[in-house]
């Protein structure tokens, strides 16, 4: 099959929106479709976004390939008759991040305006689509609340070998790699580390969005004496040296705040046969970590994150059986290539 | 939030007044200042009063750092130091008069865009109309002026930047609809203020004029100036028709009359035989005017062509509690039906002169009539309505923000790709952005 992948980019900013376009494509590749990957710059501000969605909406896909798959928010308005849309967030300021400090717009009728006008637009997109996907319960919730539509769940794989991924022991180090940024909560994970009691360590590695966030935190590590017990790799991470880690690593540690997905390092700890510990306002990341099966779910505090960190630490026999059981919960959640394409491409499960 | 509203606060300034009225309950809304071009005297003010004397950069700059500004726009030369800010800044635009045609070419002529407003008249408009309104006085008549300023109104180049407009009858509403980005607002205009205080049973030192009318005659009474559109000729003609209206009724025109206008009509009324039932009572005082109304049997309120979006002057009669007699157009026609006696203005004369039978032959509908233009007016034309409305229009403008900062950023973007002047790249544009935004 002759298939576009459609999705938007924020130039210099990598993450798991990126990946998953990139993945699924290769995936598809790889079973023999024809695939070409087209990645729209795409503001993220509130204002420059609605000019910016009459130029994607003018973007002639239509007539062009068998299927379009639109992948990352708004690519699902661009036009192409058999459009499949794997939505994987909203425009999250305006949307579910609407009543926190996140949220981009006042809270006035401006705002308020910003927010109906994507909605319709959202609308617009969802309903043109032949089908539509979430990449978690989550987003498939939010869907529902914000859109009225019922979308069906497709929880995306890793791409790429996975044989790379391996376990290497349980070291005495809880590992965070994410981008770093304030919605990622490493900061939490870095003050938690000031009430542990055990000898437990915390390695955090990412690049910062933004130089301010990564000075906060490695001034924080200084200004407490955590530098023996907290290591920061602040910076892009060389892929072999991610999966050294994780191989080698206690647990992953993951704390998006209501996050949309599982995210993609809970799988990379799965493929390693790694616990997962997260935050009880984590949101996606708990629809693959069950308390004390794959992981710990913690309160969204430092004290408890702290007890959760000595835990995995001090029963280190629980911990490798929560990893063993991270390993499993991949296929109970049929997380597994040949089931997203076929989904997305529409065919029958 | 933050909101700025530039309105004249001259004490002579009508359209001041009433928006000095909504003030007290806006500022409990909103975090209000009030900006005013700068006079000899300002009206007291519950609110911040800024004063400015040039709708320069530095004052459009100061308004911009605001949530909202709002425009207070009429048809009078109070307005002249507005009209540029509202033009350059996208806010809430009131409108007071339906037609800014003087307010506009004033403001062309003194930014030396006399010539390109010229253009665009003629564009619209035809040649013809862009060579009256260079030479008003090549029409020989106030009336016809008048007529050509209900005609070409160039409202909406006061509207077309705006995020909305506030106006004040259903009819302005209509002819405003799709001259601003954002939503026309009709906000119910509070009776002026200083024509407040009309109590059933006011006794005052009567005037001069009131004391020399006996005490069997009706009378009628005009209020507001003296001028072509006002329409007095015909009730003169109407009551000329009628034996008992000619026998009964008196007419008064109050309000400021020039000379030419005021020999006209006595004129007129010297011969109809009406003359000792007729004076043009010219400006009077606040008091006077209350002891005048307060006599007042009937009011007659006949603009034709209508010029301004609400008529003040009708809603002081109806405090009053005087029945009031209107042509059925205009925002005239909302008025509610057992209140104003409505009449064609294509049969004017004898339309008038039935109503006006009716009313002097019946006391009682006078009194009921009278009674329910009085609790109308109190109930419906508050000034906490008015600034309820005033609000509900602000934050509909708010909420146009969007689609001003979408409009500009595709215009800039076209404009740098040198797209704008290119139809077809226009009108595709256009057309995903209506669809996108649901803007049809």
């Amino acid at each position: 099959m002759r298939v576009i992948i459609a999705s938007t980019t924020v130039p210099h900013i990598d993450g798991g929106g990126r990946l998953i376009a990139r993945w699924t494509a290769e995936a598809m590749r790889a079973v023999g479709h024809e695939v070409e990957e087209f990645y729209l710059p795409f503001p993220t501000e509130p204002r420059p976004t609605l000019a910016a969605m009459v130029g994607l909406r003018a973007t002639p896909f239509a007539g062009c390939a068998d299927r379009l798959v639109a992948i990352r928010w708004p690519a699902h308005v661009v036009r192409h008759e058999n459009k499949a849309t794997w939505f994987i967030h909203h425009f999250r300021q305006l949307f579910d991040l609407w009543d926190t400090p996140y949220r981009g717009v006042p809270a006035n009728a401006e705002g308020v305006a910003y927010r109906e006008a994507l909605r319709r637009i959202d609308n617009q997109g969802l309903r043109e689509s032949r089908d539509v996907f979430t990449n978690s319960l989550i987003v498939r919730d939010r869907v529902r609340e914000f859109n009225g539509l019922d979308p069906e769940p497709l929880f995306p794989p890793i791409g790429g070998d996975t044989s790379r991924f391996h376990t290497d022991g349980y070291g005495d180090f809880v590992f965070y790699p994410s981008r770093v940024t304030p919605i990622k909560r490493q900061f939490l994970a870095v003050q938690a580390m000031r009430f542990t009691t055990s000898a437990v360590r915390l390695v955090i590695a990412g690049k910062p969005d933004s130089d301010q966030f990564g000075k906060m935190i490695s001034d924080y590590v200084h200004e407490h004496n955590l530098g023996d017990r907290v290591e920061l790799k602040l910076g892009w991470l060389p892929e072999q040296e991610k999966v050294d880690l994780l191989a080698r690593c206690l647990a992953l540690a993951y704390l998006p705040l209501d996050e949309d997905s599982y995210g993609y390092p809970s799988l990379e700890a799965s493929h390693s046969a790694k616990a997962i510990v997260t935050l009880r306002d984590s949101g996606g990341a708990l629809e693959f970590v069950r308390h004390e099966k794959e992981g710990l779910i913690a309160e969204p505090n430092a004290r408890d994150l702290a007890r959760a960190f000595d835990r995995l630490y001090e029963d280190k026999q629980a911990t490798e059986r929560m990893g063993a059981q991270s390993f499993m919960r991949r296929d109970e959640l049929k997380i597994a290539w040949p089931h997203v394409i076929r989904r997305l491409l529409g065919e029958d499960a | 939030m933050k909101v700025a509203m530039v309105t004249p606060m001259s004490p002579e300034s009508a359209i001041a007044d009433v928006m000095t009225q909504a003030i007290p309950d806006l500022s409990a809304w909103w975090d209000l200042e009030v900006w005013c071009p700068s006079e000899a005297s300002t009206r007291p003010c519950p609110v911040r009063v800024r004063p400015y004397d040039h709708a320069d950069t530095d004052v459009l700059n100061a308004l911009a750092r605001y949530d909202l500004a709002v425009f207070v726009l009429g048809d009078s030369p109070w307005h002249a130091r507005i009209l540029p800010l509202a033009q350059r800044l996208p806010g809430l635009v009131v409108l007071h008069d339906a037609s800014l045609t003087n307010l506009i070419r004033h403001a062309a002529i003194e930014s030396d865009e006399f010539e390109l407003l010229l253009r665009r008249v003629e564009a619209e408009f035809g040649p013809e109309s862009a060579q009256i309104l260079r030479n008003p006085r090549s029409l020989g008549s106030p009336d016809e002026w008048l007529k050509f300023c209900a005609r070409v109104p160039l409202h909406d180049i006061a509207t077309e930047r705006s995020l909305g407009a506030v106006v004040h009858s259903e009819w302005h509403a209509r002819r405003v609809d799709g001259r601003t980005l954002g939503a026309v607002t009709v906000a119910p205009l509070p009776v002026p203020s200083t024509r407040l205080g009309f109590d059933a049973n006011q006794t005052s030192t009567s005037s001069r004029l009131v004391q020399r009318l006996p005490n069997d005659a009706l009378l009628l009474v005009t209020v507001g100036s003296v001028n072509a559109n006002r329409r007095i000729d015909l009730l003169l003609q109407a009551i000329a028709d009628d034996d008992v209206l000619s026998a009964r009724l008196h007419l008064w025109c109050v309000g400021p009359a020039d000379d030419g206008a005021r020999s006209e009509l006595l004129q007129l009324a010297r011969t109809l035989g009406l003359q000792d039932h007729f004076a043009v009572a010219g400006r009077v005082t606040d008091t006077l005017l209350q002891e005048i109304l307060a006599r007042a049997d009937i009011a007659a309120a006949l603009r034709d062509p209508v010029l301004e979006g609400q008529s003040a002057s009708v809603l002081t009669q109806l405090l009053s509690g005087t029945p009031v007699v209107v042509f059925d157009h205009a925002h005239y026609s909302e008025l509610p039906d057992d209140i104003a006696l409505k009449v064609d203005p294509e049969d004017a004369r004898e339309g008038l002169r039935v109503a006006l039978r009716l009313l002097v032959d019946d006391e009682g509908e006078r009194a009921r009539r009278g009674q329910r233009a009085r609790d109308y007016v109190l109930s419906e034309r508050t000034a906490g309505r008015y600034a309820a409305a005033l609000f509900e229009a602000g934050e509909r403008a708010m909420a146009t923000k969007p689609l001003t900062h979408l409009s500009s950023d595709i215009g800039a973007r076209l404009r740098r790709l040198g797209l704008n002047r290119e139809p077809a790249v226009v009108e595709a544009v256009t057309d995903l952005s209506f669809d996108l935004f649901d803007l049809a």
